[in-house]
């Protein structure tokens, strides 16, 4: 079977390199695409930000009429992904890939997209090998977002400067959920903590399966919950959590911020559990870059319309990662121009756009940050080097009455 | 050929008696019953025949309940969103899939997921509605629910469901599990006559029945629900049911067991009397060949053992030696046996104590071990560990002796040319190899020997040589181990028998003086040796000339203990340097004092460095308008050990007289950082923390790098510079630094503007992005309308300028009030916060935060921030 499938895998990549140079690329050929393969049934709203913040990144330039934005549905499905990655690959147009938010999906089908030679932009997927399967010219995944190698030093450290010193560890029991467990575990062990207990949340386990499981854990008496899991598994855990009287104090990964949460679960709630989410530092008005944002923010009113404002969006990270990356994919595609891959072929292309993206050292001024050589090439003495953001990037987040998601240190009154 | 057991013999012809009375009675049973079971068996069968629809029903509602299960299992769940990695686990739950057959996973495009060897054939049964079912439940047109074909096999023994049960995920149809159950419709119709009296059709069969079936009877046909298939009555077949062959079984069993009680009888007893005999017998056979082998073996082992074996009788003389022996000694068989072995090997060098000593232990008939040396037939000596034992003699006889020798001649000689290394090894270790004098090892050995015999008082004397390293720099290494040996020279020619020099490392060297030596006859010792090293010193055609500087101490004045000798002529020898080098002091207590104090304040500062007694407190700034933190400063704090917390104008002056402010900045500096890393480790961020820093520790690269190593951001570090710094005449260089910091990102702001003289021309090459106003000139705003002016043209001034105003010193809301007017733009000050060590720092942002976790959408009140 695996023969067989590697067998299939290498077919499909042979076509699609094979495609990919033998096409031409006119004086039309001159647009290019940019696909988004990400979940647009399940949890629409990441997808949605996402989409709109790669199209304000692009906005007002060149890029407004040579830019096509292929938005595939992946419905939190691998296979449906790597159709779309594959698809992609078959386009000669294409030059990258923007990614949805389920880590998952691209744990199953990073090998292959290593070799399929395009460009994939993470602007949410936090898991921690995606960006480090390859060393080198053989990595073609690159990531602007929280990076679970170092999530979970920031959620045990804010923990314990919360006070908390016995936890309990809730996870959705998948190759995301353990692992962050594991590092959390690892983490509270090291700096003196104690895990009272681990509460793995079956993949596919129903809401009445998770209130019970989400019981279990008051017996254990502790000051905190370390809780891994997507908005669907964390609804009742929440829930139940959020319901006791005085209940522990629930610390999140990044996970849950997949939609609004005070769609799913009430406030009060969210209030009694104190809830308070890893997230990146976009929110942060002190580290924001204001002027590139109110840019942002009018470029995605002109593409919504209305009165969109990013920051009172359901996924409002999706919007300023997706925009810096934008921002970052846009100057490395300038710069692919100027070279001669640009006209060689689709592949050639490719790899220049590729080459490009460690070729931007121009400071970059973005939402989070201004990016100074965001990219670097990854090896085992650089593991970061497909990381545009680092720890110093990430802020711990809360939820207000409204749904909001906002910075917990934030001063500017909200 | 394996030989066959007499016990093993006597069983198997016992069974075979009982299995051939068993088989005859079971065939008389078998035939005597047969035509009753046929009828029986036909009856049954008619009376099963109108439940057959429900059974077949009830059949497939388990192949899809079962279908369903193993859908919704979180391994095929996974596999079909594409977690390739679960396929190994998707196979193993599968199998376990009881009558499944032709297992198949299929994606959202209808493509196999899984091959062989789960599914063994290519899918033959899904036409093309079935196809467009699986297609319209994919895209969400259809409710998913399980679809049901089925084809006939081989005639109704191998009926086959093909199944497929959508695989759900959060809702959606994302792939199906495709299975074949291969049934025996016979069977499950209970027709084990094999002559089915129903028959499952499609409907395509149904409708060419009447045509292959001309001459047959019209079909009874039932349409099976969920399902492309019917079920109908065939009049020919028959059905087979029964329970009839139950009871001859029973029969059989029971005549088998009646049989087994007379047979177990039969072989018990045949047991006891005819195989347990024999069996002894056997057994002790086996044990007389055991013994005899084993003694055979220990004689064999005894002559070819490499010790040397004598057995001598109760006189001591020789009744065998081993083959070892005639080897070792030289002497043969012949010669040895009805001798002494004693007055064989033992030669004039042989211990003769040693020898007394096995006498009289052989007397006393005792075991006895030596070391012996003992000499060849050639005269050869040789060293032999020796053992004698006497052997008791168990058939009444005379004692007699064995004696076991081994040669340890190998062993002797290794020790003793140990002892010889370690001797060497001893002066190697007591003993500078470059100027053969003893080392400090040395001196420390004789002062312990000194105080452990309670002995006189002594002097010491302490040498460092002046300027050394100018000659290792300038003439080389060479040079400067040849100063080191002419001084060792210089040391022998001087000392006298009683007295002890030695190199202490480096370029320093000791004397312990004779007993009895005084102080004058130190000095006049010491003034010797100054003006000999002092001479100019020749080496390889160039000159060169050092100094010395002599530290003595003695215990003959009473100021010092033999114990405190070093240490004290250290001090001594620390005054000297101090002094201008080359020449002597004595110790004294005057010495004693001033070396102690200096040190004493030295060494607090340095181990306070050393210890991270440095630290910071960190004192909040807040915007003028929102009363939001922007930042904090970290201000040096040096937490005594013993005199608590300590302001700078505690400790400062101090450490600038012995150069220690950079080390403390730096502390200071590093400290802060780490502090804010740990906030933002949490997730929790302050905007900005300021540190001062002299313009000395702004030029130094080392800041920047700090800051880097501790991975700070420079953009949130502020770097506060005097205004002092700024009407000192600072250089290009300096300016050139200020701009290369602000470049990498650090905030430059100036300190206690308006306390100096700086002027606005160097405010504006310097531009930094803050300056804060003098807390001497905000004290006053309340009262004098002059200092609010002042306040007022600094803070327009600023703005002019594009820079930023931090007031200090805002104690009162009158201040924060007027300031505010003023259009200053955040404070600091003892009416929001003061100083603050870091955990109350903390407990500061924790309370903001949980005010904000609490009520997110509040704004907290300005107040909260008062201290």
């Amino acid at each position: 079977m695996h023969r067989d499938s590697n067998l299939i895998r290498w077919v499909h990549l042979i076509a699609c390199a094979f495609l990919a140079l033998t096409t031409p690329l006119s004086a039309s050929d001159d647009t290019i695409s940019i696909y988004i393969d990400a979940d647009y049934s399940v949890t629409p709203a990441p997808a949605e930000a996402i989409e709109i913040g790669l199209r304000s990144a692009f906005a007002g330039t060149w890029a407004e009429t040579g830019i096509a934005v292929v938005r595939r549905d992946h419905r939190r499905n691998a296979r449906r992904s790597l159709d779309t990655i594959r698809e992609a690959m078959r386009d000669p147009s294409a030059v990258a890939v923007l990614g949805g938010m389920e880590s998952p999906v691209y744990f199953a089908n990073g090998p292959e997209i290593n070799m399929g030679g395009l460009p994939l932009l993470l602007p949410w997927s936090a898991g921690d090998m995606l960006t480090r399967l390859a060393e080198g010219d053989a990595n073609w995944i690159f990531r602007l977002s929280v990076d679970d190698t170092k999530a979970a030093s920031m959620l045990v450290a804010y923990g314990q400067f919360s006070n908390c010193k016995t936890a309990s560890l809730i996870f959705v029991d998948n190759a995301w959920g353990n692992g962050n467990a594991k590092r959390i575990a690892a983490e509270i062990e090291t700096r003196g903590g104690t895990v009272a207990s681990r509460h793995p949340l079956p993949f596919n386990a129903g809401e009445q399966l998770l209130v019970e499981l989400t019981r279990s854990v008051d017996r254990y008496k502790v000051d905190c919950v370390y809780l891994v899991s997507a908005l669907a598994h964390a609804k009742p855990v929440i829930g139940t959590i959020g319901a006791q009287d005085n209940p522990p104090r629930i610390i999140s990964h990044w996970g849950i911020l997949g939609d609004r949460i005070t769609n799913h679960i009430d406030y009060q709630m969210l209030e009694n559990a104190q809830l308070t989410i890893l997230g990146t530092c976009g929110l942060n008005d002190a580290q924001r870059n204001w002027q590139v944002f109110e840019r942002a923010r009018e470029a995605a009113k002109q593409i919504v319309g209305g009165n969109f404002d990013p920051e009172f969006h359901p996924a409002p990270h999706g919007f300023f990662h997706a925009h810096d990356i934008g921002l970052i994919l846009k100057r490395a595609i300038e710069i692919a121009r100027e070279t001669d891959g640009w006209e060689g072929g689709a592949t050639a292309r490719r790899e220049a756009v590729r080459a490009a993206l460690y070729q931007v050292k121009a400071p970059i001024e973005g939402v989070l940050k201004t990016y100074v050589a965001p990219f670097d090439q990854v090896s085992q003495s650089n593991l970061d080097g497909h990381e545009a953001l680092s720890r110093s990037d990430l802020c711990m987040t809360s939820v207000d009455d409204l749904g909001h998601v906002v910075s917990l240190t934030s001063s500017d009154g909200r | 050929m394996k030989r066959v057991s007499f016990a093993s013999r006597f069983i198997k012809l016992t069974i075979l008696g009982y299995a051939l009375a068993v088989i005859s009675v079971g065939a008389a049973v078998w035939v005597a019953t047969q035509p009753i079971l046929n009828d029986m068996q036909l009856e049954a069968k008619r009376a099963h025949l109108n439940t057959k629809a429900e059974v077949i029903a009830r059949l497939i509602d388990n192949y899809t309940d079962e279908g369903r299960y193993a859908a919704q299992l979180t391994s095929v769940q996974g596999f079909v969103m594409g977690q390739n990695d679960l396929e190994s686990q998707v196979r193993d739950d599968l199998s376990r899939f009881s009558e499944a057959q032709n297992i198949r996973l299929i994606d959202y495009l209808g493509r196999e997921l899984l091959t062989p060897p789960i599914a063994q054939a290519p899918s033959r049964y899904l036409d093309v509605e079935a196809q467009n079912g699986l297609a319209d439940m994919v895209e969400g047109r259809t409710e998913p629910i399980p679809i049901v074909s089925y084809r006939p096999g081989d005639g109704l023994h191998n009926a086959i469901f093909l199944i497929n049960v959508p695989v759900l995920s959060s809702g959606l149809v994302e792939g199906f599990l495709s299975f074949e159950v291969n049934s025996d419709l016979a069977g499950v119709l209970a027709l084990e006559t094999n002559a089915a009296d129903s028959l499952l059709l499609t409907g395509f069969q149904l409708s060419q029945w009447s045509n292959w079936h001309a001459n047959r009877s019209e079909l009874v046909v039932v349409p099976m629900s969920g399902t492309n298939f019917f079920l109908a009555a065939d009049p020919d077949a028959a059905v087979a049911v029964t329970n009839g062959l139950a009871l001859v079984r029973v029969a059989i069993v029971v005549a088998f067991a009646a049989l087994l009680i007379p047979f177990l009888v039969l072989g018990l007893s045949g047991f006891q009397a005819i195989v347990k005999p024999h069996r002894q017998l056997e057994k002790s056979r086996s044990e007389l060949y055991e013994k005899t082998e084993r003694l055979a073996e220990l004689a064999l082992v005894a002559e070819m053992a490499s010790e040397s074996i004598i057995l001598t009788d109760a006189d001591g003389q020789a009744t065998w030696v081993n083959r070892a022996f005639s080897d070792i000694t030289g002497y043969a068989h012949t010669e040895v046996i009805g001798q002494k072995p004693g007055a064989l090997l033992q030669g004039p060098d042989t211990d003769p104590e040693t020898v007394k000593s096995i006498a009289r232990a052989l007397q006393s008939k005792k075991s006895v071990q030596r070391e012996l040396l003992n000499y060849t037939k050639a005269g050869d000596p040789h060293w032999i560990n020796l053992s004698i034992s006497p052997i008791p003699s168990h058939m009444g006889g005379q004692m007699r002796f064995a004696s076991i020798s081994t040669d340890i001649t190998d062993v002797k000689n290794a020790q003793t040319a140990l002892e010889l290394e370690k001797e060497k090894t001893e002066y190697q270790a007591r003993h500078d190899p470059l100027t053969g004098l003893p080392n400090r090892r040395a001196i420390d050995d004789a002062l312990e020997d000194i105080l452990a015999q309670n002995c006189e008082p002594r002097t010491l004397v302490r040498i460092d040589l002046d300027h050394f390293k100018n000659v290792n720099d300038t003439l080389g290494h060479a040079a400067g181990d040849f100063v080191l040996c002419r001084v060792a020279d210089l040391l022998w020619s001087e000392v006298r028998k009683g007295d002890l020099p030695a190199r202490a490392g480096g370029d320093e060297f000791v004397v312990l003086l004779q007993e009895g030596t005084s102080e004058t006859e130190a000095l006049a010792f010491t003034e010797r040796l100054r003006l000999r090293i002092r001479e100019e010193m020749e080496f390889e055609g160039k000159t060169c000339r050092i100094g010395a500087s002599f530290g003595i101490s003695s215990s003959t004045s009473g100021i010092v203990e033999n114990d405190e000798l070093l240490k004290s002529a250290d001090s001594a020898l620390y005054a000297a340097k101090d002094a201008g080098r080359n020449t002597t002091v004595l110790y004294t207590p005057k010495v004693h004092q001033t070396v102690l104090e200096r040190r004493q304040v030295s060494s607090e500062i340095e181990n306070a460095i050393h210890n991270d007694e440095f630290i910071a407190f960190f004192q909040p700034q807040f915007d003028a308008k929102t009363e939001k933190l922007i930042g904090v400063e970290a201000l040096a704090r040096w937490c005594h050990p013993s005199r608590g917390m300590l302001a700078p104008p505690d400790f400062m002056d101090t450490a600038e007289k012995l150069k220690f402010v950079p080390d403390i900045d730096q502390k200071v500096f590093a400290y802060g950082l780490d502090r804010i890393n740990e906030l933002n480790e949490a997730g929790l961020f302050i905007p900005k923390v300021a540190f001062n820093v002299s313009a000395n520790q702004l030029m130094n690269p080392a800041l920047a790098h700090v800051a880097r190593e501790k991975k700070v951001n420079a953009t949130h570090i502020a770097l506060e510079i005097l205004e002092s710094v700024l009407i000192e005449d600072q250089g290009q260089d300096f300016m050139d630094r200020v701009s290369e910091l602000k470049a990498e990102g650090f905030q430059i702001e100036v300190d206690d503007f308006g306390s100096g003289h700086a002027s606005v021309i160097s405010l504006k090459r310097l531009l930094p992005h803050v300056m804060k106003i003098d807390r001497e000139l905000v004290m006053p705003v309340a009262e004098s309308k002059t200092a609010r002016s002042l306040a007022k043209s600094i803070i327009d001034m600023g703005h002019a300028l594009g820079i930023s105003v931090i007031a200090e010193g805002v104690e009162t809301a009158q201040h924060a009030a007027i300031l505010r007017d003023l259009g200053c733009d955040a404070f600091q000050g003892f009416y929001f916060a003061r100083p603050m060590p870091f955990d109350a720092l903390c407990d500061f942002v924790r309370s903001e935060m949980d005010s904000k976790l609490g009520k997110v959408t509040s704004i907290s009140s300005p107040k909260a921030h008062k201290r």
